[in-house]
């Protein structure tokens, strides 16, 4: 490392450009920026393509406005359905993201450094979409005004406590997306052309300027930085276990068979971790493809991402067993009937489906050899978002529809005196139509339309990190060099081996300082 | 020739009575209907159901008799271990279930009888059902009155017998200060790294 950060590790700011002492990577910052400045055609066809997917999603919701939730399957019998999976499953997923990069970022793994962008901007784009389940699911619009206002609250309500809690999360994945953006967004600054007058150009100014704010990268910068990150890293894994846990308060606190359990708080929490690291992989994979980031988002990174899959699958399938075994085995009257419903009865398809390709398949891909790469993990994370929706909706529909006075409710198909339909159900029905389902297609698609345009204006990857990152590398790739050296001040650095790779390179640094 | 036309002739007059009856069960229903009854009326009793309010009270009674107990050749047309099913039509949905109000064995004159507190005023539309011990639907009727006194669906409080009910406010009150505070830290701290980024600008150096 050759010119400015003679005089430390990272800490100095030249006096022209602002950038920190630590060397600043040519190829890392041109793919950073390579969506912002990527003028290919395909973006506006595949942008197109998505848009006109949510379009049809919105016409879909304005029909159900026109014409009540009936013609989203909705009836008397099945008073919960897609809507609340959705809600459930586009929270589930905004989880991983943020979570992920927090333990990451904590636990200081280096290799997370190309993933933290793309997995906090996953959380950042999906979990408004989630919360917008909240307006079909209600049905009537102007209740989210009674949700919102504090003088109409129903504070004994689950629901309005699941607005709390998923309005302070999204609050902190915003400030939590926002602080790393603040370096890269300096950077991103000097990459405009000064020339350059175009309307796009201009925009980007002003927003990085607004963005960047006083930031100078001196050490003092960086250092209140560093420190603000780990604290909204160290505040936002409780919040996100509160969020998802508080989201499963709506179905625990009911008296319902199959919704009344004690298990779900910990259950969702699992299932939105298990979800949302999958959808980082996905997402990661699809960006790395289309922005040829090959070099720097590489096939480690999913294989470590597919072990974190592999932990989180394990431990829902276990739930999952839990769930069914305790349920199975105190066998009321109503739990019985809604077990037996799911795994052998009405519902056994998606249950089942949901047990092989979400629960078997994505363990059996990543403990194999052979498929434990990039593709397998993407594949196996295709199997995990689907098959975990399918299962929200085993969560979801089962008790909805399950009558809970059973044996004297019956249905009369006429209303003739003495012609009574002995037919009685203890089970309504709920039928998809294709409302519901081109909601649901809008909002998946909204996932990649949000990130394709969001990273038409943000860089794909952190470059501050990255950087800095690699400099560590280098260091640390110096020290283990320096340590073969006989005479050298490796025996002290080994001492440090368990230490983080920042605190190794800095001691590095230091020493030598003193050699020298 | 012969041989061959005399089953064609068979086969096309078979068919056309069997279309001919088809059509006239299709157009007239009720005649089929009248006829079925009128074969099966000696063996059917019919199930009669009056309902009617307690003066003064938010109470009805609803009672059913089977007619004739006895079939011509003496047998009894109440198999034993018949219970009489009341339901009354709820009005609060579309496709007006009925809700069960109780059941009672029938006598031995064939009678049932029970009472109800009507949940709400206006038209009752009480159905009774007899089923065998099998639980095999036997025979039904139904009659409607009209409620003058109901009595509250939701009486009872469920609060008191929640063993939290009682902290409920302070729990409110303290989750809310919790959030409010995340909220706090939060934008505290955007705002904290916006100020205090710049202020050594000046110096464009520092070391560890």
């Amino acid at each position: 490392m050759d010119g400015p950060n003679s005089s430390g590790y990272g800490m100095a700011v030249s006096a022209s450009s602002g950038s920190t002492l630590i060397e600043p990577r040519e190829d890392i910052r041109e793919a950073a920026m390579r969506p912002v400045f990527d003028k290919g055609r395909w973006w506006k066809f595949i942008v197109g393509g998505l848009s006109a997917v949510v379009l049809l999603g919105i016409i879909a919701w304005a029909v159900q406005l026109a014409d009540g939730l009936g013609v989203a399957g909705y009836n008397n019998r099945a008073f919960w359905a897609v809507y609340e999976a959705d809600l459930v499953a586009f929270i589930g997923v905004s989880y991983g993201g943020a979570v992920v990069s927090a333990i990451l970022r904590l636990t200081k793994a280096s290799w997370r450094a190309p993933l933290t962008r793309i997995a906090e901007a996953t959380a950042l784009v999906t979990l408004p979409i989630g919360m917008l389940f909240i307006v079909p699911h209600l049905g009537e619009p102007s209740r989210i005004w009674e949700l919102v206002w504090p003088p109409y609250w129903n504070l004994s309500s689950p629901i309005l406590w699941d607005f709390i809690a998923v309005s302070t999360y999204l609050l902190a994945t915003a400030v939590f997306f926002y602080l790393p953006l603040i370096p890269d967004a300096k950077i991103a600054l000097e990459r405009i052309s000064p020339e350059d007058h175009s309307l796009k150009a201009r925009t980007l100014r002003v927003l990085y300027r607004s963005v960047a704010g006083r930031y100078s990268g001196s050490y003092s910068d960086r250092r209140l930085l560093h420190g603000s990150i780990g604290l909204v890293a160290i505040m936002i894994i409780p919040m996100a276990v509160s969020v998802h846990s508080v989201l499963s308060f709506a179905f625990a606190s009911s008296s319902r068979a199959g919704y009344l359990e004690t298990i779900f708080p910990v259950y969702f929490v699992v299932a939105a971790l298990y979800s949302g690291v999958a959808l980082v992989v996905i997402s990661a994979a699809l960006l790395r493809k289309a922005y040829h980031l090959e070099r720097y988002i590489t096939s480690r990174h999913f294989v470590r991402l597919g072990f974190i899959i592999a932990a989180m699958g394990a431990a829902y399938l276990y739930l999952t067993f839990t769930e069914y075994l305790i349920d199975g085995y105190s066998s009321t009257r109503d739990e019985a009937a809604w077990v037996r419903q799911i795994l052998i009865g009405r519902y056994w398809i998606p249950f089942w489906f949901y047990f092989v390709a979400a629960g078997v398949l994505p363990l059996v891909i990543i403990a194999t050899k052979r498929f434990r790469n990039t593709k397998g993990v993407v594949v196996a994370s295709s199997f995990i978002v689907f098959a975990m929706w399918i299962k929200r909706l085993v969560i979801v529909i089962p008790p909805a529809t399950e009558a809970l006075v059973k044996s004297p409710l019956k249905v009369a198909t006429t209303t003739g005196a003495g012609h009574l339909a002995t037919t009685a159900s203890a089970w309504g029905t709920y039928h998809f139509t294709w409302v519901p389902i081109s909601i649901t297609l809008a909002a998946t698609a909204a996932i990649p339309l949000l990130l394709l345009v969001l990273f038409k204006f943000v860089p794909i990857l952190p470059i501050s990190e990255m950087e800095e990152m690699a400099e560590v590398d280098e260091v640390i790739e110096a020290a283990q060099v320096a340590m073969e050296r006989p005479g050298s001040w490796g025996g002290r650095l080994s001492t440090l081996h368990r230490g983080s790779a920042m605190t190794r390179a800095r001691v590095y640094e230091q020493s030598r300082r003193q050699e020298q | 020739m012969k041989k061959v036309l005399v089953p064609k002739i068979f086969v096309s007059v078979a068919m056309l009575v069997g279309l001919s009856t088809a059509a006239v069960w299709w157009l007239f229903p009720g005649m089929a209907d009248a006829a079925t009854v009128s074969n099966s009326s000696v063996a059917q009793p019919s199930l009669t159901v009056q309902a009617s309010e307690v003066p003064g009270k938010a109470v009805a009674t609803v009672s059913a008799v089977l007619t004739p107990l006895y079939s011509p050749t003496g047998a009894s047309m109440v198999p034993p271990g018949a219970k009489a099913y009341f339901y009354v039509h709820l009005t609060q949905f579309q496709s007006s279930p009925l809700l069960l109000l109780g059941s009672s064995p029938l006598n031995s004159g064939g009678a049932a009888q029970i009472s109800y507190q009507p949940t709400w005023k206006g038209q009752q539309q009480v159905v009774v059902e007899v089923e065998n011990s099998a639980g095999k639907s036997l025979y039904q009727g139904s009659t409607s009155f009209v409620a003058t006194r109901f009595v509250a669906p939701f009486k009872g409080t469920v609060e008191a017998i929640r063993p939290d009910g009682g902290i409920g406010r302070a729990v409110v009150v303290a989750l809310l200060t919790i959030v409010a505070l995340v909220w706090i830290a939060l934008l505290a701290t955007a705002v904290r790294v916006n100020l205090g980024m710049g202020m050594n600008a000046s110096q464009k150096t520092a070391s560890v």
